[in-house]
């Protein structure tokens, strides 16, 4: 399994714009960044847009020394600067023209709910980063992940997918019991790598 | 990791997933031992809540059927992106529910997730026929949020409303039914924020049931999802959002938030269209709802007043909207009876709303709902006219709303969330406070003063607590007379609210100021008439009652704005009237022509509910307990679902309809109910209301007719305590109350207190003739019974004489009770013969087969076994016994009572097996399930004592049973009772046996003074105790003498 320890990743931006850890960071967080513009309503242009922006500053940041991992949590790090970026455009849309973007703007205040909102789009990102190990990095055979897809993911019938992949029922659980300990343990670890800082989760701060 | 084979002896990884869902008991021992088995269970349920979470993320449709314990059968209904809606069976109740299970992970944190059970607390504290109740909740093994909630078949609004053929007329009637519903709900503080079509399911009777309420906007913060989806849609609600809604200030969503939603719900049912395009991006739909882009041309398709309606519903401004959703059902149903809406007046009273709007009258705080109710009854166009009219006048009113402001503001501060210290406020508790606050510190200016009052007072009354509400009113119409002059419009529109009130209120110690009050007011001459009435009923004279208030009715419907509340009122009273004079031909009718009335002008649920409770009652006091049942069963559950089942009122109809239910033969259900009432008692006490009396004294007489005579007399003295808050000493409801306290005493073998509240219940009538006889005769059969406990047999042969006199004892239905009292006043004087008579041409007369005559052979049984007649005793205990357990169930106390005499009538015959001792003890059994001792459970001890001790031979049963009669006969029989001697003679024999002679000669002595006193010196009862004293005397003697 990969290294997952974003600390790690970032200390390498920090000491010399890495262009591996650079990729890794994009890896784990682009997709959380867009799902989270999008429910704000932007466009997929717009979402992609601030993401790629929230990312820069993030490894601008980590360049200059000025995001400490030791500090501050990653996740709400990044929640309060793409948050900023989405209110931001909203407001800049509203002086534009007739738009009405107040609406969305007093959604935007509602920090609890951007912060829930937040930490949904983050958990899945995560789940499918997870997921994307799972698949193309924990080894496993293919037989396994197939028994896997089939009998957690897609709910199938046992019989029928031992009898696809040519394996009794026992061992269909057998592997998909592996399978799932081992995605256990890589959603762990990110979660861990998510957690080193140790400010907790980005509650309600109204 | 564990996951092995067969051959190894552990389970494999499919039986241990099984036993996971639940499905496999039989590795249970094993896990028991097996650490390692354990361990992997364990990682299993772990690993199944995270395939669960990635199912949903990754197809949020794809949907594991959820495990929820409690609930089987689960079938899928429906999936939003909130959650799934399942139809499932309650395994306990067997009943069909609707299961909404929220997606996995719902929860952020533990904040949110008590969040979510106290919301489901409030949804659950909602009841009404429309509004679907959710009664459970909790969450899956995997940590997904659900509730349970009522089942209900039925189609969306709109499908429903837009069906071939649906006349325009019953939609409108079901959409009234809707609002109401959510008018309740507002009431009681819950908003739903997403009412639509799906969320609104009319069932084939054509009711409507709201889905959801109160849980709706979890959508915010349970799966943000349900709101924006990841393509920034809307999830097909933004339909029906509000323009406040949308724009996202939670401050600004309140009622007219849903009475937005409900216009959109009549654009859409009434035309087929919707008022907004709400295809595309959400900040284009946001947009076009901010800027009120709706469509409402095809509203010119309907009446100009209906689409007028419609069109006030969904108006930009809120504050151009209905302000409740009662408002809207109101001008719907003046549309329906072709009367003038109200939405016409809008224009004008808009413009006058805004100036006041400068004042800044602080209502827009917190307790958003209690400014809604109150701020309703608080702004009067006129006193927005006057804000205008001068630069002087407008300065008053600056000062007035200044005040008001102050007011308001301190109120809110106690209930204000943080300051409340956990407790939970409702409207009620609002209401006391800003009365104790009133009183405390009025305000300093008398128009400020009165608006208050006003306000608070009609708060009150349209909660139903007019008892509370009249004397506010009552102070406010004083000052409006002050403020205003006595023949201003708005002194004369709350001296007709207070009026309304004291009549609702019943019994009010004031009625006669309130009629003095109302007589200076012109155009009251109907509520005059009802308060006249009110004040001759309460002062004992039913005919100029009766008078009044057929007047008092004729000038209502005279008027043709009739006062729907004023006449259910009126009828009510009449009703009452009626059942109190015995005249249950008459009070049938009315009772019926109440029901009519209420349901021909679509009264409110209340009031509908309460004429349709009155019919009950009056159904259960004609006997005509299967009819009354179903009525009241029904009932009893609306109110619950209305105003909550422990309410009141609800408690009342709880009360009668188990009252019925066992007089029905529903002994065991009727009992558990009762059990469940009697926790009330206390809380309704303190509530101290009319509505609370009145809920005291059904639990009391649902209590006497169980036969438990201590709880009712526990209700029956809250009631008392109550009613002596607002009633005078002379009212009736008073001399009822202590009618039925003599009546527990006697039951309770209380003599002295008998004859105290048999005093009490007389009153000044005491001696004259009575204007209620059937009372004044209940009263004077109680004190004779409690003449007869105090052993005074002449005082109740006259007091007998009393109640013969009062009135017909056929035609007020108490001849048996005349009959059965002569005869114990009879036996009494040791007259056995004259009591026999008595009987037997009482029960001669009585209707075989009724529990009247039942206990007229109970009791002819028992004369006949004093005068050892058992066999001829036999067949009529037999007898009795049998149609007391048909009547009433076997367990009932008077099925018990009869077994017990029975067995007695068996026993001086000497017969034995099959039938005792088994009667006795299912007698004892029965009795001792009431947790109450009375005379009876004494007696039956005593049998079960003597059978031990004369047949089984038992020593040591016979002398616990004896001694437990005893213990259970100082307390409940009279220190006359003969019955006691009995006892007492029994366990002296026991005493003698074990040697204690001085024990036993204590008790010898005191037996033989009542024995001699009662039956003079040559009874053979007290031949036979003399005789065993003077066997203890020579044993103490001759131990004397030996030491």
């Amino acid at each position: 399994m990969s290294e997952p320890i974003p600390s790690r990743v970032l200390a390498r931006l920090a000491a010399q714009g890495d262009e591996g850890a650079w990729h890794e960071l994009d890896l784990r967080y682009r997709s959380a960044l867009t799902a989270f513009g999008e429910r704000l309503g932007l466009s997929a242009a717009d979402a992609e847009e601030i993401a790629q922006d929230a990312l820069s500053s993030l490894a601008e940041a980590c360049g200059r020394g000025r995001f400490d991992p030791a500090r501050v949590r990653l996740s709400s790090w990044l929640f309060m600067l793409v948050r900023d970026r989405v209110i931001d455009r909203w407001r800049k849309r509203a002086a534009r023209g007739p738009e009405r973007g107040d609406s969305v703007l007093g959604e935007l205040q509602d920090e609890r709910r951007l912060s829930a909102l937040w930490e949904e789009s983050w958990r899945a990102a995560l789940l499918a980063e997870a997921l994307r190990r799972l698949r193309e990095e924990s080894g496993l055979g293919e037989r396994t992940l197939a028994a896997f897809t089939a009998l957690a993911l897609e709910e199938r019938d046992a019989a029928s997918v031992g009898a696809a992949l040519g394996l009794d029922v026992n061992a269909v659980y057998q592997a998909k019991f592996r399978a799932s300990k081992r995605l256990r343990e890589i959603v762990t670890a990110l979660m861990d790598a998510d957690r080193i800082a140790g400010d907790g989760p980005p509650e309600a701060r109204a | 990791m564990s996951a092995k084979g067969k051959e190894e002896g552990h389970p494999t990884l499919l039986e241990l997933e099984r036993h996971r869902m639940g499905q496999d008991e039989g590795v249970q021992r094993h896990l028991a031992q097996c650490g390692e088995c354990r361990d992997t269970l364990a990682e299993l349920v772990a690993q199944g809540a995270l395939e669960r979470e990635l199912r949903e993320a990754a197809a949020p449709r794809l949907r594991a059927h959820p495990d929820v314990p409690g609930y089987e059968d689960l079938r899928p209904v429906a999936a939003g992106g909130q959650g799934a809606v399942w139809r499932a069976r309650q395994t306990s109740t067997r009943r069909d529910v609707a299961l909404k299970v929220l997606f996995g992970a719902a929860f952020a944190s533990d904040q949110s997730r008590a969040r979510f059970k106290r919301e489901v607390e409030l949804a659950a504290s909602l009841r009404h026929p429309s509004l679907v109740t959710v009664f459970d909740s909790g969450e899956t093994a995997d940590g997904a949020a659900w509730f349970a909630m009522e089942f209900v078949e039925g189609a969306p609004f709109a499908t429903w409303a837009r069906a071939p053929g649906r006349a325009q007329l019953d939609v409108l009637r079901a959409y009234v039914t809707l609002c109401r519903a959510v008018d309740v709900a507002h009431w009681r503080g819950v908003l739903h924020r997403d009412l639509k079509s799906s969320n609104v399911l009319v069932d084939a009777a054509g009711l409507p049931h709201v889905l959801d309420f109160g849980l709706a906007a979890r959508g915010d913060d349970v799966a943000s999802g349900e709101r924006l989806t990841l393509t920034g849609q809307f999830m097909g609600t933004l339909a029906y959002a509000s323009p406040e809604h949308v724009a996202g200030d939670p401050a600004a969503i309140g009622v007219r938030s849903d009475v937005y939603s409900l216009g959109v719900l009549a654009f859409e049912a009434l035309t087929g269209a919707m008022p907004l395009d709400d295809r595309g991006p959400v900040h284009v739909v946001a947009r076009r709802i901010a800027n009120a882009e709706l469509n409402l041309a095809p509203l010119q398709r309907l009446p100009e007043d209906l689409g007028t309606i419609v069109r006030t519903a969904l108006a930009l401004a809120s504050d151009r909207r209905y302000s409740t959703a009662g408002a809207l059902a109101d001008d719907v149903e003046r549309f329906l009876a072709g009367d003038a809406i109200d939405a016409r007046r809008d224009s004008a009273r808009y413009v006058l709303r805004k100036s006041l709007a400068r004042h800044r009258v602080a209502l827009a705080v917190a307790c958003a709902f209690v400014v809604v109710a109150v701020a309703a009854a608080l702004v009067s166009i006129a006193q927005l006219e006057r804000a205008v009219q001068s630069r002087s006048a407008a300065e008053a009113e600056a000062e007035r709303a200044s005040e008001l402001s102050a007011f308001w503001q301190g109120l809110f501060a106690t209930i204000d969330p943080d300051e409340a210290r956990g407790r939970r406020y409702d409207v009620r508790d609002v209401l006391d406070e800003a009365g104790r606050r009133m009183e405390a510190s009025p305000p300093r200016t008398p128009l400020a003063e009165l608006e208050l009052r006003a306000a608070i007072g009609r708060t009150y009354s349209k909660l139903g607590y007019d008892d509370l509400a009249w004397p506010m009113l009552e102070r406010a119409a004083r000052l409006a007379r002050d403020v205003w002059g006595p023949r201003d419009r708005r002194t004369k529109s709350i001296h007709a609210d207070a009026a309304t009130s004291a009549l609702l209120a019943a019994g009010l110690v004031d009625a006669r100021a309130a009629v003095a009050a109302l007589r200076a007011v012109d155009g009251a001459s109907g509520a005059i008439a009802h308060a006249a009435a009110q004040l001759a009923f309460r002062e004992g004279d039913a005919e100029a009652a009766q008078r009044a208030l057929h007047s008092g009715l004729d000038a209502l419907q005279r008027d043709p704005g009739v006062d729907l509340a004023g006449a259910c009122g009126v009828l009510a009273k009449m009703v009452e009237v009626a059942l109190a004079r015995g005249e249950q031909d008459a009070a049938e009718r009315i009772a019926r022509e109440a029901l009519d009335l209420a349901e021909r002008r679509r009264a409110s649920a209340l009031l509908t509910l309460g004429a349709r409770y009155q019919l009950g009652v009056v159904l259960e006091a004609r006997g005509r307990s299967a009819e009354a049942l179903a009525l009241l069963e029904q009932v009893a559950g609306d109110f619950g679902r209305l105003v909550g089942p422990g309410e009141a009122r609800a408690v009342t109809a709880r009360s009668i309809a188990a009252l019925s239910r066992s007089r029905s033969g529903d002994y065991t259900s009727a009992r558990a109910e009762l059990d469940e009432l009697l926790t009330h008692v206390a809380r309704l006490e303190s509530e101290g209301t009319a509505h609370a009396a009145t809920a005291l004294e059904a639990i009391g007489q649902c209590s006497t007719a169980l036969g438990r005579a201590a709880a009712a007399r526990e209700a029956f003295s809250a009631q008392r305590r109550t009613l002596a808050r607002f009633h005078a000493r002379e009212s009736l409801a008073v001399r009822s109350v202590e009618v039925h306290l003599a009546e527990c005493c006697v039951a309770l073998n209380d003599g002295p207190g008998a004859l105290r509240h048999g005093a009490a219940a007389l009153g000044r009538s005491g001696a004259g003739a009575d204007a209620f006889p059937r009372l004044a005769m209940r009263a004077h059969l109680a004190r004779a019974m409690g003449h007869v406990l105090a052993g005074e047999g002449e005082e109740a042969a006259n007091e007998l004489a009393r109640a013969r006199a009062a009135g017909d004892p056929d035609e007020s239905g108490l001849a048996a009770d005349l009959a059965r009292a002569a005869a114990l006043v009879h036996a009494f004087s040791g007259e056995l013969e004259a009591a026999e008579v008595t009987l037997r041409s009482a029960l001669a007369r009585a209707d075989e087969g009724s529990t009247a005559w039942a206990s007229l052979a109970t009791d002819l049984g028992d004369v006949l076994l004093q005068r050892f007649r058992a066999a001829e005793a036999e067949p009529l205990l037999r007898r009795a016994w049998e149609l007391r357990c048909a009547a009433l169930g076997p367990v009932h106390v008077d099925s018990a009572d009869s077994a017990n005499k029975l067995g007695v009538a068996l026993f001086h015959q000497r017969k034995g097996p099959p039938e005792l001792p088994g009667l006795w003890h299912a007698a004892l059994a029965s009795l001792e399930a009431t947790g109450e001792e009375r005379p009876s459970l004494a007696s039956v001890l005593n049998n079960l004592g003597a059978w031990a001790q004369l047949v089984d031979r038992d020593a040591e049963r016979a002398e616990e049973y004896l001694r437990r009669g005893l213990a259970v006969g100082e307390r409940v029989y009279g220190p006359e009772d003969p019955l006691l001697a009995t006892s007492l003679a029994n366990v002296a024999l026991c005493d003698q046996d074990a040697g204690d002679h001085e024990r036993a000669a204590e008790r010898l002595v005191r037996a033989l003074a009542i024995l001699e006193a009662r039956h003079g010196a040559e009874h053979p009862h007290v031949v036979q105790v003399r005789a065993a004293l003077q066997a203890s005397e020579r044993a103490l003697a001759r131990a004397k003498g030996e030491r």
